[in-house]
């Protein structure tokens, strides 16, 4: 009996709990890690676009200068293919009679 | 975006302030533990207004949110606990004892009901997660069974079933502490 009587007054105990007051400057620490987050993650963004724009840059200058390099080698095999037909035709043309 | 207003969030932060706290505070038992938490909670919900459902009640969001995180907190806690488990519960200098989960003393307890909601409190710390929160909930935050049938997402049977059972395990965890002393 003494046992459930023990164990009664103890559950019975969670009725006597008040509800507490939280710490008054809660809400500041709430407000300045809110902000803290958002200028965290405005950085972390700023950080991964100036990488991105790096990395496209480079592939742009890669890709022209390929394509410029290309281009040259191309003119360069057509100039020297219409030489040697120049160089045919003079040679077929000057005839000695 | 109307919330993400200062003065709307704040209005937001003051009504139901109190009632977070209390409920991290009964979950997690350490004061300063659950002022983290209660920031959790706020900063959760100031990221996640705009994807709230307005089908359901907003304290009621609020208060699940807040037994979710103060459950994620414990569950964390007792990884690092598990690490580093000298260093947690004492200085590194003095060795003294830092705290002790087992003897929380609430701050809203009268000086004579000190002792039995300390033991209290070490009991429902041995209550699986679902019949803690039915517990903490309906019994020491006085929420209604549709309040917190509605916060742990249960229906009504299904939370005074596990409020029964939580009774029913804290009378054999209390009857074994009764016989503890007693040797």
């Amino acid at each position: 009996m003494k046992k459930e009587d023990w164990i009664n007054s103890i559950l019975e105990s969670a009725s006597g709990i008040e509800a507490v007051e939280a710490n008054p400057y809660l809400f500041h620490k709430i407000t300045n890690r809110i902000h803290q987050r958002e200028t965290g993650s405005n950085l972390f963004t700023k950080y991964y676009i100036g990488w991105a724009v790096t990395i496209l840059i480079a592939i742009a200058l890669n890709v022209s200068s390929l394509v410029i390099y290309q281009t040259k080698i191309h003119n360069q095999n057509e100039s020297a293919s219409i030489e040697a037909l120049a160089n045919e035709m003079i040679s077929t043309t000057n005839y000695n009679y | 975006m109307a919330y993400k207003n200062e003065n709307t969030f704040q209005h937001l932060f003051n009504t139901h302030q109190k009632k977070t706290y209390n409920i991290c505070l009964n979950i997690v038992q350490n004061s300063e533990d659950a002022e983290d938490v209660t920031q959790e909670v706020f900063i959760e919900v100031h990221r996640s207004l705009d994807a709230f459902n307005n089908n359901a009640a907003l304290s009621t969001w609020i208060y699940r949110i807040a037994v979710n995180k103060s459950f994620d907190f414990l569950q964390a806690k007792k990884r690092k606990k598990k690490i580093a488990f000298v260093t947690q519960l004492f200085h590194p200098e003095t060795g003294e004892q830092l705290h002790d989960m087992a003897h929380f003393d609430h701050p809203g307890v009268m000086l004579e009901n000190k002792e039995r909601s300390q033991i209290l409190y070490q009991a429902i710390n041995n209550l699986p997660e679902s019949q803690k929160t039915a517990f903490v909930l309906l019994k020491i935050e006085g929420f209604s069974q549709k309040e917190t049938a509605d916060i742990m997402k249960l229906s009504e049977k299904a939370v005074e079933s596990l409020y029964q059972r939580a009774k029913i395990n804290l009378k054999k965890l209390l009857g074994k502490m009764y016989d503890e002393r007693r040797i």
